[in-house]
């Protein structure tokens, strides 16, 4: 009801014009509810949201925390009711839950080690996707598990071992080649370096933006930090109480906000002035 | 302070596994008891009566209640049998009796309450209903009226014992996967389009592996004492046979006179429990250490 | 002599038997922090911050690491401890909050009810009281219609909002320290800065102490007094916040802070990674754990491991260099 009316939509590429005429992945006036267990009706996280994905654009998403981000993407991955709307892949309409869908959508988590399985090895984990869909030998699926390790920076060593017993970036970097080693066309990531510390962060916005340019992802890319955001992305989407609520080119957002709660996000980022006076020599 | 939460039921939390995964261990003393225990067990269940002469049915009216002595080791019974004899004799069986039917309500129960945890809804409903129900009577009872309907055999014992362990593993199962579903390597697993029977298999039983196998260490121990009291009320296995479970429901009736006749298959009892637990943690330890997943 | 400091952590070292070999993961650290001081601990991943953290808190046993050195709480040794009185340090003492609240988190128990339990480890607090109190604590770090949120479970909150709670756990119990690993990564800055003032105000409140571990030097700029630099296990620099930014001198402490990413008005900028590969605990050379990745590293880097030595103008700010960023000659001899 409200998205008919409100004024913004991330729909429409507000800018941005690489992206072609069909965009990669539509949203359309989702919404998630969940049930509350206590008083017995609903809870609605996501209230009618809309966005769109071109060709080798990143979309941002940001918002306050508990604002339906996650739940968005959820959605999107089938592990959250869309209650109402439609997603569509390539101008055609999917139903996200339909396991097919799941090949052509990678997904990155927020937290590295917590993403895989303590049980296996990073290797095993990567090679798994390939099990599910493409079959063949577990040499063959291992060789390219390790090939796609080796394009995001992982070496064999680092890949036979446990989550846990490598550090965070490595980690993060194993579930970047789970989530491409079937390239898909949609990359979606949760608050995929906010675990991390900034000399990785940096590292894995790089492999990310190269992912970007280079495979043509249409990437979601979600996060709390608009710096982090504007650093990757053309557009950026802002979400409060489960709705968008300002869309617009990322330089926009940035410097030129309009919602207050983009213009408190903007004002509350911490100055790092006095870093960059020294920081670089 | 949040220090009991640190490690939730099923995942031991990274440092845990980290330090359990550490390089190759000796073997501690508690290891090395147990394996002693065991091995000794072994050697006494299948040699020891030749070696000794023993005889697990020979009464000897003069010598009822006995204590310790040089012809009987570990005193006698209220009949005046010996009770080193029918410890040994009741190991095969009991052994038999209460790891076979453990396996059994393991392999059945693990797989249907992980399915009730994973798929929720109507089939969580309807399985938690009915495990419900038949937690509600004691295990005994269970096994009894299951006995009675299909005859004293040791099939029979056997398949009562497992049925009444069922629900128990079912509960166990269910618990340890709903906590484990909402974690991100099984939301990960499915976003790749994994099918639930590999997420189960790869993801889920791993996990939960060490919390169920703890437990059907006691769930065996259990098993061991319901044959008993079956037998003891005359729906277990033909009498003279001795069983731990017989001995100690036999021995209840003298525990303020003559507690050395439930002493003596109780510590037989809680010993091969508590060796095999500690040698299970151990297996899995190694398991941990030796594979960097399954290929490495 | 003054009071005895909160904690004393006195060349500690922690090693852990792997496969490969043995894994030092802490190596030779010395820090003390006082009664409501607050420290903070910053490097990349895996430098050693957690475990350094977690050893503090008692949680790496000598079963599970070979630990050296010591660590004392109020002057009372905590690695020698019993666990009846690790215990007792826990609930009552030291408190940590956790680097992944959804493992920290149980999963069944409704999320109030795990407060409340903190929070009886108060003396004389019944069942009631705490409950209410819980609800309170989770007011207080931000959660709206605390009431209602207090009977959910963990995956029913954003990952924003399990990382508040598990901070209402660790403040529940009033703590003499709270050890906080990184504690506001899922919290955008609005959040982050309100809860980071609260737990700033508890601490001059009640003189908590706080061990601050971050990767966010934005944070570490406004919310601690001391920062420490943590690079392959040691501390190759430390001082006074302000003394560090104003002269980053060891050059993995510059490099770090070129890597943060920057709101450049007007265009897209990716923020400068640190080249190379952290260091494999595996193989470390004689030299400057930093220098494989240095660009400014000479030969003498590669030969031996610098001293934490002291700025000649600042004694409390220490740094592990050879080739410091712009050092004034003279500070050379104010070694300690
Ligand atoms: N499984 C669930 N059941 C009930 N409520 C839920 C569930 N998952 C999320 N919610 C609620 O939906 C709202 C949005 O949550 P979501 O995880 O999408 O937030 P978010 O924007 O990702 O926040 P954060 O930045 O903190 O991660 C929150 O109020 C949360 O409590
Ligand atoms: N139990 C363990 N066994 C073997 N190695 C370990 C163990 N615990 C930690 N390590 C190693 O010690 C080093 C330091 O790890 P630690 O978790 O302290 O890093 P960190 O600084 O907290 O990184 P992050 O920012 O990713 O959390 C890493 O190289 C890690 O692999
Ligand atoms: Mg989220
Ligand atoms: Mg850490």
């Amino acid at each position: 009801m409200t998205s008919a009316t409100s004024p913004v939509g991330a729909t429409g590429s507000a800018g941005s014009a690489d992206a072609s005429d069909v965009p990669v992945l539509e949203l359309v006036d989702a919404r998630v509810r969940y049930r509350d267990r206590q008083e017995g009706g609903y809870f609605e996280a996501v209230r009618g949201v809309s966005l769109t994905v071109g060709r080798g654009e990143a979309l941002g998403l940001v918002g306050e925390s508990g604002c339906g981000k996650s739940s968005t993407i959820r959605a999107i991955l089938g592990l959250a009711p869309l209650s109402e709307g439609r997603l569509l892949i390539d101008g055609v309409a999917v139903d996200p839950r339909d396991r097919a869908v799941r090949s052509r959508i990678g997904a990155i988590f927020q937290n590295p080690a917590g993403s895989f399985n303590p049980r296996r090895s990073l290797l095993d984990s990567v090679a798994e996707p390939l099990r599910v869909w493409r079959g063949g030998s577990r040499a063959d699926r291992e060789r390219a598990a390790l090939a796609e390790l080796d394009r995001v920076g992982v070496t064999e060593l680092m890949a036979r071992r446990r989550p846990h017993e490598v550090s965070g970036g490595q980690c993060q970097r194993a579930a970047i080649a789970r989530a491409t080693v079937l390239g898909p066309e949609i990359l979606i990531c949760d608050e995929p370096v906010s675990a991390l510390d900034v000399s990785i962060q940096a590292q894995v916005l790089v492999l990310l933006d190269e992912l970007r340019t280079q495979a043509g992802l249409a990437m979601l890319f979600i996060s709390h930090d608009l710096a982090v955001v504007a650093t990757l992305c053309d557009r950026t989407a802002v979400m409060n109480a489960g709705e968008i609520v300002e869309v617009g080119t990322t330089a926009d957002i940035a410097d030129r906000p309009q919602h207050a709660y983009t213009k408190l996000l903007h004002d509350s980022v911490p100055s790092h002035l006095f870093l960059t006076n020294s920081g670089s020599s | 302070m949040t220090t009991e939460l640190t490690a939730p039921p099923a995942v031991p939390s990274g440092s845990r596994r980290r330090g359990r995964a550490s390089r190759r261990r000796s073997w501690t003393w508690m290891e090395i008891l147990s394996a002693t225990w065991l091995v000794l067990l072994v050697f006494g269940m299948f040699l020891l009566p030749l070696i000794l002469h023993l005889d697990a049915l020979e009464f000897d009216a003069k010598a009822r209640f006995a204590g310790p002595s040089a012809e009987y080791l570990l005193g006698t019974d209220n009949y005046g049998r010996d009770l080193l004899a029918r410890a040994l004799s009741g190991a095969k069986v009991s052994l038999f009796i209460g790891l076979g039917s453990t396996f059994l309500a393991l392999v059945i129960g693990v797989p249907i309450g992980t399915a009730a945890a994973y798929f929720g809804g109507w089939v969580d409903a309807v399985i938690s209903f009915v495990t419900d129900v038949i937690l509600g009577f004691p295990g005994l009872v269970l096994a009894l009226v299951l006995t009675a309907f299909l005859g004293a055999s040791k099939t029979n014992v056997m398949i009562a014992i497992t049925a009444q362990a069922i629900p128990a593993f079912v509960r166990m199962a269910r618990s340890q996967t709903l906590a484990l579903m909402n974690r991100d390597f099984v939301e990960a697993s499915k976003v790749l389009g994994t099918r639930p029977h590999s997420i189960i298999a790869r993801d889920l039983f791993p996990n939960i592996a060490d919390t169920i196998l703890a437990f059907a260490f006691v769930a065996a121990g259990r098993a061991i004492i319901i044959e008993g009291g079956l037998s003891f009320l005359g729906m277990g296995l033909p009498l003279p046979q001795p069983t731990w479970g017989v001995m100690i429901n036999e021995g209840r009736q003298y525990l303020n006179t003559d507690p050395h006749l439930i002493l003596v298959p109780s510590v037989f009892l809680m010993l091969s429990i508590l060796s095999f637990n500690v040698l299970a943690d151990r297996l899995r330890a190694d398991a941990t250490t030796d594979g960097g997943g399954k290929g490495a | 002599m003054p009071e005895t400091p909160l904690l004393q952590i006195e060349d500690l070292v922690v090693e852990f038997p792997t496969r490969g070999g043995l894994v030092r993961a802490v190596d030779g650290v010395s820090l003390t922090l006082g009664r409501g001081e607050r420290l903070g601990i910053v490097g990349e991943s895996g430098s050693g911050k957690s475990v350094l953290g977690r050893t503090v808190m008692g949680l790496n046993d000598r079963a599970r690491a070979r630990i050296s050195g010591r660590v004392l709480f109020e002057g009372k040794d905590v690695l020698g401890a019993s666990a009846q009185e690790r215990r007792e340090l826990w609930g009552r003492q030291i408190s940590m909050i956790f680097q992944d609240p959804l493992s920290a988190l149980h999963p069944i128990t409704p999320i109030g009810a795990q407060i409340a339990e903190a929070v009886r480890r108060l003396p004389d607090v019944d069942k009631a009281q705490a409950a209410e109190r819980a609800v309170e604590l989770l007011d207080m770090v931000g959660i709206p219609d605390a009431r209602r949120r207090a009977r959910q479970r963990a995956h029913e909150f954003s990952g924003g909002m399990r990382q508040r709670a598990l901070i209402a756990m660790a403040i529940a119990c009033k703590p003499k320290l709270i050890i906080a690993d990184e504690p506001t990564t899922a919290l955008d800055v609005t959040v982050q800065a309100k809860i980071l003032d609260l737990l700033d105000e508890l601490c001059t409140e009640l003189s908590i102490g706080s061990v601050l571990i971050t990767h966010d030097m934005g944070v570490v700029a406004q919310h601690t007094d001391r920062v420490a630099v943590m690079y392959g296990g040691q501390v190759v620099e430390t001082a006074p916040v302000a003394g560090l930014f104003a002269a980053p001198t060891m050059r993995y402490t510059r490099a770090l802070l070129a890597a943060i990413p920057q709101m450049a008005p007007g265009r897209r900028s990716l923020p400068v990674p640190i080249g190379g590969t952290p260091p494999n605990p595996l193989e470390r050379g004689a030299g400057c754990r930093f220098a494989p990745r240095c660009t400014f590293a000479e030969d003498d880097c590669h030969q031996a491991i610098p001293e934490l030595l002291a700025l000649a103008d600042a004694t409390d700010h220490r740094y592990r260099c050879w080739h410091p960023a712009a050092v004034p000659a003279e500070t050379e001899a104010g070694a300690r």
